[in-house]
């Protein structure tokens, strides 16, 4: 007790120097931290992503670029699947719902999918949340759309007002002489959707008929000179879809999932690919591991460099306080209370360098995590520290208390050397 | 050299109980030749030794030696009966904790602790000093104010930071902290030497008076002016004979 109130007091009359090492620290573990958090926020946003969907049936490709383009809408795919291999899977008795999805337009940077009323009735994510209409509804009508809550933010639209899609991906809209507007068929806002921090919030959806519909005027990608349709014409041409991207597949029964994927991947007709989403993620940390490990690597080097700036702020007092610790030794402290003022001294910055730097992430999470899921959609979790947060942080405390036991061994061989008087 | 027989310079009465006694004691710092040989120094519980001789005649060496934190090659050194040498480390720290108080020349104080912090700090390191420190019915506290105030160190001054005070207040701060809980030897290593005569008698006066009856003391210094006050005076000359010229 009086050995940690000595710590404590010869502590604060170095302030000024021990400061700098205490906002080393805070800040690398702040980094490290920040790195643990960011890599959580990513894995679990990318598996909120998608709940309760069993598999996701798409052409034959590889399983992780199919599921990144259909649920994530990253990357553009060379083929789509047949409409009638998709209707073969939804009237499949293991079946018990599907949702088809059909990508390829955009609408000033925001990904267009058409799919069917399926995707509001069964759509799920998080913790099996559906979807919910924060404005309109679902209406149905051909050339009606629903925005992700953060296409309506962001492009400040409300229901009734009209919009015009470009045809082809996101990036059209960078190329103004490449992308063709579908101006001449215009859409209307039938609802916006809930904020859901996933990529729902990114994307407008329209049924499967209207994206048929805006391009039976179209070959090979731009309109057909002189032909141009109007919309009462449409309604005279067939408007089921040939081709569409994916098909999200929930089944009755969960066990029968491998089985189902088996059927798919190898059975007879078109070559397909079905893909257990968790699975497909699984690959996708894998992927991104190495890059994750080289990213720890370099906040536990920092962390090295902080705590090493400790132990040297700590010694480079030592020299100083000889006749401090002279005193002691001469009032009645044995060498073993020396070290342990020293080692207290360094643990305890540590210490409190590890609490800032963990109250600084708190506050910059509750500070900036509102805008880090607005913008990049991730959510942070803020309510409790996980436990790999907590193991990172107890191995910061003992990686300070073994860099404290440097200055501790100096002042302990010190106050052995120096007797009564240290030479100085 | 005749260290077998050796030469008693003690003039205590010899019924009186010994705070201190040396015996045959050599030291050589490590890799140096021998700098020490004390064959015998005596000091009687509530004796005042005054012991001078010119720098490097071996006096703080013999105060670290006295006081446990070296350890001789050869002789003994009994303080209040227990011989120091026979003590394991940790157990003689302990003991030099219980029975000796220091006074250094200066810088003797934990500059930042207070003042009575700074004489508190024996009874944090030794539970008999504590323990004596309380035997008048006071708290330690009490008992630090008390010493303090006796040794003029006004009682503003001892909630001070040891460091925003003068030279000659420390000295008094570190005196109450070598007497508090009444240890059986007081070391005073040239105790005086930063003060100026007035100040350096004075506070002579009150280490004296404070001491008398209860504690030894020892007191090195250089000033021969002072020597008077105390019981007795010993050269380190005629202590040590490894001094060259040294009486045989």
């Amino acid at each position: 007790m009086t050995l940690l109130i000595l710590a404590c007091k010869s502590a604060w009359s170095r302030r000024g120097a021990l400061s700098l090492a205490i906002v080393s620290i805070m800040l690398s573990v702040a980094l490290l931290l920040t790195v643990e958090r960011l890599r959580h926020a990513a894995h679990d946003s990318f598996a909120a992503s998608l709940s309760g969907t069993d598999l996701v049936v798409g052409p034959r490709d590889h399983p992780l670029r199919l599921l990144l383009h259909a649920v994530f809408h990253i990357g553009t795919p060379d083929t789509g699947m047949s409409w009638d291999s998709a209707q073969r899977i939804a009237a499949d008795p293991a079946v018990a719902w599907t949702i088809p999805l059909s990508l390829g337009d955009s609408h000033r940077g925001f990904p267009v999918v058409a799919t069917s009323r399926a995707f509001f009735a069964h759509y799920r994510y998080g913790r099996a949340q559906p979807l919910e209409f924060a404005v309109g509804a679902d209406t149905g009508g051909l050339f009606r759309v629903v925005l992700g809550a953060e296409v309506a933010r962001r492009l400040g639209y409300r229901t009734g007002d009209q919009l015009a899609l470009s045809h082809g991906g996101a990036d059209a809209d960078h190329h103004p002489g490449h992308g063709a507007e579908h101006g001449d068929k215009p859409f209307t806002v039938a609802g916006v959707l809930a904020p859901t921090g996933t990529p729902v919030d990114r994307a407008l959806y329209i049924g499967l008929h209207a994206m048929e519909a805006i391009h039976l005027d179209w070959h090979g990608g731009a309109p057909i000179p002189g032909l141009a349709l109007s919309g009462a014409d449409l309604r005279k041409f067939d408007l089921e879809p040939k081709q569409i991207s994916a098909v999200m597949v929930g089944l009755k029964q969960r066990a029968a999932v491998l089985r189902m994927q088996r059927n798919l991947n190898t059975g007879p007709g078109e070559a397909l690919t079905a893909v257990i989403p968790a699975v497909a993620l699984g690959q996708l940390w894998d992927l991104t591991g190495s890059a994750e490990r080289v990213l720890d690597a370099i906040s536990a080097l920092v962390l090295a460099v902080a705590l090493c700036g400790l132990a040297a702020a700590v010694l480079a007092g030592l020299n100083e306080r000889r006749r401090e610790l002279a005193i002691l030794r001469a009032v009645g402290a044995r060498p073993l209370h020396i070290f342990l003022l020293l080692v207290c001294e360094g643990a305890g910055l540590t210490l409190a360098g590890a609490a800032g730097g963990f109250i600084l992430v708190q506050l910059a999470a509750v500070g900036l995590g509102p805008w880090a899921l607005a913008h990049w959609g991730l959510a942070f979790d803020m309510a409790r520290p996980g436990v790999s947060e907590l193991s990172l942080l107890a191995a910061v405390a003992s990686a300070g208390l073994v860099a404290s036991v440097i200055p501790g061994w100096r002042a302990y061989r010190l106050s052995l050397g120096d007797g009564l008087l240290p030479r100085i | 050299m005749n260290s077998t027989a050796p030469v008693t310079i003690d003039h205590a009465p010899p019924h009186a109980a010994l705070a201190l006694r040396v015996e045959g004691l050599r030291f050589a710092w490590p890799g140096q030749p021998a700098c020490l040989d004390v064959p015998r120094l005596d000091i009687a519980a509530g004796d005042t030794v005054f012991l001078h001789g010119p720098s490097g005649s071996g006096k703080s060496t013999l105060l670290s030696l006295l006081a446990g934190i070296t350890v001789a090659q050869a002789g003994t050194v009994i303080l209040g009966g227990q011989d120091l040498g026979a003590l394991p480390a940790r157990r003689r720290d302990g003991f030099r904790a219980d029975h000796i108080g220091i006074v250094f020349q200066q810088f003797n104080l934990v500059p930042y602790l207070s003042a009575r912090d700074n004489v508190l700090l024996p009874c944090r390191f030794s539970v008999l000093r504590m323990r004596q420190a309380r035997s008048s019915g006071a708290s330690i506290g009490e008992e630090a104010a008390r010493l303090l105030l006796r040794l003029g160190v006004a009682e503003h001054l001892h909630e001070r930071p040891a460091a925003t005070l003068s030279v000659g207040e420390q000295q008094r701060v570190a005196a109450a902290r070598a007497l508090i809980g009444r240890p059986t030897l007081l070391i005073a290593d040239e105790p005086t030497s930063a003060l100026d005569e007035r100040n350096a008698h004075d506070f002579l006066d009150l280490v004296l008076s404070e001491c008398a009856g209860s504690c030894a003391l020892l007191m090195v210094s250089h000033d021969l002016r002072l020597a008077s006050r105390f019981g007795r005076s010993v050269a380190m000359a005629d202590l040590n004979h490894m001094i060259p010229g040294a009486r045989q």
